[in-house]
């Protein structure tokens, strides 16, 4: 009797469940980061001090509609968007190229759809790895501590001076008609920050003052003697630059080094060694890696430039199998492997032929994509002697050292006012990071045609130049973008009757259309208020009191669903956010891996005001 | 003494669950606490000695940042080091990639943005 009352109630709950999930069934979880899914590549971003959330999720959505493009540029999606506020409505209204007048970022705020036509119009959207702005927060050394600005924001103010300048001394966009929505007028009419105009210095002309503010004038040359002036900077520039970067490219590539496979070899050391402080090795007894570690080398406290850090100390041994089993079949003229990994490997099972080839096979499953390219290069650079990724560093360094570019542009005897152009550009370059901006013929084609050029091209030349018009994935005819605006009736005293009806469609709206994408393998776009993220403000539904940020702790947000469950009877949503770890920062809400959290339906419901779904 | 107090409650919790979890900066290697149950990651030094980052933790607070310093969806946690915890902001990765940014003070002391947000949300409620 009792079994049977008990398989009754199961039965029940079961049913309960199920209605409350819809025609999801309990213990359902649909995830699109999942194997063989379309996110099962796509990473958690961070999107630091910039108002790009909207990017971010745009590009989380366009990646679940183009698998094959797993790394799709959040910063690209945002410039590219940028210049459609300097054209529309910033140009007119006189400010500076690169800021709004709080301080934000023109990049800052927008909608998810919007990026992704406006990145579908205009020719395609970045990869990551070809936007350099995205990948040089990750390669700067220790000097980051003393930084006192946002890693990107920073950057883009350098960017900004030298751009800048460029258009105040040298554009003739609106007389010579190269350019419709021409740069110089909304240079002209613009509050300059600090600057007096380089011309009007170099001719004794004096710039209008205005109450405090600084404004440019045009200056007092004619478009052809600025022409004639711009001639002569920038081939004074490519002249010196070009008879010196053949031979600091050659001096770099042609020696042969374990420079990559080392810090290959030091990830390895540094993740076994988490791995074992965590205790996350169970495949194999703990020890044995323990020991296998020992053979490739040992880890110790210290200090750099005052930062505690660990060395990888790589073993003398190890080292040695790099240059007599890895480099030497990179470098053999008879017998090519197929790949710097498989090279790798091999001296990694050599290094200790007591270790069972699966541990290592499964330690090198797990190397990041910066390990792979890492290797890749060696593999370009020893195997194919494709010096592309290597050349450019030696360059870089050229440009960026006071003893390099600088002290010859001086040596030129040319004015003062030029050097001060090249100081922007070397303050420029040094913020630009010499191991990710690297390709000299861009930068060349960059001060080539700056003056007249676009925010968002001069941006993209410059901070992504790796990414070429060839080079942008193409968004397909299919692959489209459209909003469902939520309006959430009634008001706060509102909450019976035909609010309740409202909600009840919303709700079965809100599902219908997030679970067909999701199951339709597509990222869904989320704008909302956040401040139900804290853990008192239940009460503070945006969709019911019309106000996001009373507390000033919250504001308006983009995330991405991307998966979902019914979990007991209770559909949940999964978030992916924009904000690195965000995940231990909630305690509302179920936790999942790095960066992403299960929510509840009804927090959706009642926060989000907008949703975005890829067609 | 409220101080000494925070401080001790927190290097309590770390030995029960805390283990040293290192993260990269460029190709250098730092070396954090990660305590999971308490949601924390902060620089390990920080268990050694005073540091920065561990009285930012104490002071830090939303009740003082303009609004609009939070607009564009901007990580809250990465607001609140530059404008409560007088921090600056350093992008990390883990041994798998995964980008993270850090709170940093002139002692080279760091800690996560996240545990910077969770902090400042509990000292805001502790002053209600």
């Amino acid at each position: 009797m009792n079994s049977k009352l008990l398989l009754l109630l199961s039965a029940m709950s079961f049913n309960l469940y199920a209605q409350d999930c819809g025609d999801v069934a309990d213990g359902t979880v649909s995830r699109l980061d999942e194997p063989g899914k379309s996110l099962a590549n796509a990473r958690v971003q961070d999107q630091d001090g910039l108002g790009t959330c909207y990017a971010n999720t745009a590009s989380l959505m366009l990646q679940s509609a183009m698998p094959d493009h797993p790394e799709i540029s959040y910063l690209h999606l945002s410039i590219n968007r940028a210049e459609t506020l300097v054209q529309k409505e910033y140009r007119s209204q006189g400010k500076s190229q690169a800021f709004k007048d709080n301080g934000d970022l023109l990049l800052d705020a927008g909608f998810s759809c919007e990026a992704i036509k406006l990145a579908k119009d205009n020719g395609g959207v970045c990869e990551r790895k070809n936007v350099a702005l995205e990948q040089m927060m990750f390669k700067t050394d220790l000097n980051q501590f003393s930084d006192p600005n946002w890693a990107q924001v920073d950057l883009l103010k350098r960017v900004s001076t030298y751009y800048d300048g460029m258009l105040r001394d040298f554009s003739t966009a609106k007389k010579s008609g190269q350019e419709p929505n021409d740069a110089l007028s909304r240079n002209a009419d613009r509050p300059a920050s600090t600057k007096r105009s380089f011309f009007s210095r170099l001719f004794g002309t004096q710039d209008d003052q205005s109450s405090g503010q600084e404004t440019i004038k045009n200056s007092p040359l004619s478009r052809d003697e600025k022409t004639e002036k711009f001639e002569q900077y920038k081939s004074l520039l490519g002249k010196v630059i070009d008879e010196n970067r053949d031979k600091y490219a050659q001096r770099k590539c042609e020696k042969i080094d374990t420079t990559n496979s080392m810090k290959v070899a030091q990830n390895l050391l540094m993740r076994m060694q988490n791995n074992l402080n965590a205790q996350k090795y169970k495949k194999f007894p703990e020890m044995k890696y323990k020991l296998f570690q020992y053979k490739l080398g040992y880890a110790y406290n210290s200090r750099s430039k005052g930062v505690p850090i660990v060395e990888a100390r790589v073993d003398d041994k190890f080292k040695k199998s790099l240059e007599d089993i890895y480099l030497k079949q990179l470098t053999s003229q008879t017998k090519k492997p197929e790949s710097a990994l498989q090279a790798f490997k091999e001296t990694l099972y050599k290094a200790d032929p007591g270790t069972p080839k699966k541990l290592i096979d499964d330690l090198v499953a797990d190397f990041s994509a910066d390990d792979k390219d890492l290797l890749n290069q060696d593999f370009k650079r020893y195997v194919q002697k494709d010096y592309s990724s290597c050349a450019p560093t030696g360059q870089l360094e050229y440009l960026a050292s006071d003893d390099g570019l600088l002290k010859d542009f001086v040596g030129t005897g040319c004015s003062s006012d030029f050097i001060k152009h090249v100081k922007n550009l070397q303050q420029m370059i040094i913020g630009l990071d010499k191991y990710n901006f690297d390709n000299i013929d861009r930068l060349n084609d960059f001060i080539s045609n700056l003056p007249n050029m676009a925010y968002d091209k001069a941006m993209m030349q410059l901070l992504a130049p790796e990414c070429s018009e060839e080079k942008k994935i193409k968004i397909p005819d299919d692959v489209s973008c459209s909003t469902k605006r939520f309006a959430y009736p009634g008001s706060q005293d509102d909450d019976a009757g035909e609010t309740q009806k409202h909600l009840a469609s919303m709700r079965k709206d809100f599902k219908e259309d997030t679970l067909k994408s999701i199951n339709g393998n597509k990222a869904v776009g989320l704008s909302m208020c956040t401040g139900f993220y804290d853990k008192d403000s239940t009460d503070n539904f945006y969709n019911k009191t019309r106000t996001c940020d009373t507390t000033k702790k919250h504001g308006f947000h983009a995330v991405t669903m991307i998966g979902y469950k019914c979990d007991k009877g209770k559909l949940k949503y999964l978030i992916q956010n924009s904000w690195g770890s965000w995940d231990s920062a909630n305690q509302r809400f179920e936790k999942d891996s790095h960066g992403k959290a299960w929510m509840e339906e009804d927090d959706l419901i009642k926060n989000t005001y907008q949703l975005d779904l890829m067609d | 003494m409220k101080t000494l107090m925070f401080t001790f409650f927190l290097l309590m919790a770390f030995p029960l669950y805390a283990y040293e979890e290192v993260w990269k900066l460029g190709d250098h290697f730092l070396p954090m606490e990660k305590n999971e149950s308490k949601n924390l990651l902060i620089s390990k030094m920080c268990m050694e000695e005073k540091c920065e980052a561990l009285k930012a933790l104490k002071r830090v607070s939303l009740k003082t940042i303009p609004s609009e310093k939070f607009s564009g969806g901007k990580n809250p946690g990465a607001v609140i080091c530059t404008e409560s915890a007088k921090g600056r902001i350093i992008y990390l990765k883990d041994l798998s990639g995964n980008e993270n940014t850090f709170c940093a003070f002139d002692d080279k002391s760091l800690v996560a943005t996240s545990t910077i947000a969770i902090y400042a949300r509990q000292n805001d409620k502790g002053k209600k």
